[in-house]
């Protein structure tokens, strides 16, 4: 048997069989009334993922599978690379704590400006704050939300149309959190005296304002447009009282 | 310290790939599941488990809008739906005279091979287990191991391997009968 006719003409079909099946898939998709929804826990799954896309893990994974089936990957030069770190990196706040102990500690608090996303990254010279010690909670919240879920560090509130606000409070080490910055608005905000950046999304009912307090990174994340009571959440955060 | 911002760049482009993968396909990966499930949420999971594997094999995938890639995920989202549904029963099982005779349908005469139309072996390939018909793709068209197949569907390379096999003797036993014919 001439084995390499044979595979020749059955990736050949393959090819085709899968091409069609697809052009049907995606003709049946477009059928459909209207785009699906996706949920927000949905949403919030991703998100997560997204987040955790560079945790060591992955990296790991990434380089012991190293068999492209696609197309070339594109490679950076490393002159490339660090002319867009130079473009990209931002250095937004940089300040000394005095911690326990009266030792010092830096914490850098960067932010890369990328196509589609923000991601500020907490940094730190010596490892200190590498867990929440003090939890905090916001002490206001609209009243017709409860509280759904609570786990260290983050709180999901719920009405009954089951939007959602969602309070982070992320610590320092090896910490990173991304928000869109494409379709958003974004801008600058007071948080009672502290510097925050507000982002509201153009095509969607969603705004995040996000700050820090030196020692640690906050987010809310809302599901309707009303500044001002965002605003009043994010200053009602206080440290928990145990 | 800059071999940290490379490596944050390097891994942030990753990501970039990442989000516009998701946002491109998660439509169309939500439709393929829930065909198979039948339901809104549960396709959800399954959209959410495929876009894991696919995070854990980022590297594989290196443009975003190209049929391969769309095939790709589209296999995997497929893979898992199915899964889904078939936990707990068993795998389809084979005429045991067809596996038997493994090695003598591999053999297929080369006359015969000369009068096939690849369309023929397109109605084959259609009339496979979506599974069997995936793990031959990849295999054949994309040139991954069966080592690696496995791990991206989440199975035993056992499995994968077998399910090659079969679906190769499926398409060729059918051939050869038709030909005979």
């Amino acid at each position: 048997m001439d084995t390499k006719l044979w595979e020749e003409k059955l990736k050949q079909a393959l090819i085709i069989s899968q091409q069609r099946e697809i052009d049907l898939l995606e003709e049946s998709e477009l059928k459909g009334k209207d785009a699906y929804k996706f949920s927000k826990e949905f949403e919030n799954k991703m998100q997560t993922l997204i987040d955790s896309l560079n945790n060591k893990e992955n990296n790991k994974n990434n380089e012991n599978s190293n068999k492209i089936v696609n197309l070339k990957p594109r490679k950076l030069s490393i002159k490339k690379k660090a002319l867009i770190v130079v473009a990209a990196i931002v250095l937004i706040m940089s300040m000394v704590l005095t911690v326990e102990g009266n030792k010092e500690t830096l914490i850098k608090i960067i932010m890369e400006i990328g196509r589609v996303m923000d991601r500020i990254t907490f940094q730190q010279e010596e490892g200190i704050l590498d867990t929440i010690r003090e939890e905090y909670a916001p002490t206001y919240i609209p009243k017709e939300y409860i509280l759904l879920e609570e786990n260290k560090g983050k709180m999901i509130f719920q009405n009954e149309n089951r939007d959602e606000i969602i309070f982070w409070q992320i610590s320092p080490r090896g910490s990173s959190v991304s928000v869109d910055n494409e379709d958003v608005i974004k801008k600058e905000v007071k948080i009672s005296s502290i510097q925050g950046t507000m982002v509201e999304s153009l095509d969607k009912d969603r705004s995040i304002i996000y700050w820090n307090n030196g020692r640690y990174l906050f987010m809310i994340t809302v599901y309707f447009r009303d500044e001002e009571e965002l605003i009043k959440i994010a200053e009602s955060v206080r440290i928990k009282e145990k | 310290m800059l071999i940290f911002y490379l490596n944050l760049i390097v891994q942030e482009t990753e990501k970039i790939k990442f989000e516009q993968l998701y946002l491109k396909y998660r439509g169309l990966m939500h439709h393929v599941a829930k065909k198979i499930l039948y339901d809104e949420y549960l396709a959800e999971d399954a959209v959410h488990e495929a876009f894991i594997r696919v995070a854990k094999n980022i590297n594989k995938i290196s443009e975003i809008s190209c049929p391969q890639t769309k095939n790709y995920l589209v296999i995997i989202v497929r893979n898992i739906s199915l899964d889904m549904i078939k936990k707990g029963e068993n795998e389809m099982t084979i005429n045991q005279d067809a596996w038997n005779n493994y090695e003598s349908c591999e053999n297929i005469e080369e006359k015969i091979l000369e009068k096939l139309e690849v369309e023929k072996i397109i109605i084959q390939i259609n009339n496979l287990p979506a599974t069997y018909k995936d793990a031959l793709y990849m295999n054949v068209v994309d040139n991954m191991s069966i080592k690696e197949i496995a791990q991206l569907l989440g199975k035993k390379e056992e499995t994968i391997k077998k399910q090659i096999q079969r679906a190769k003797i499926m398409i060729i036993k059918a051939l050869k009968q038709e030909v005979a014919i």
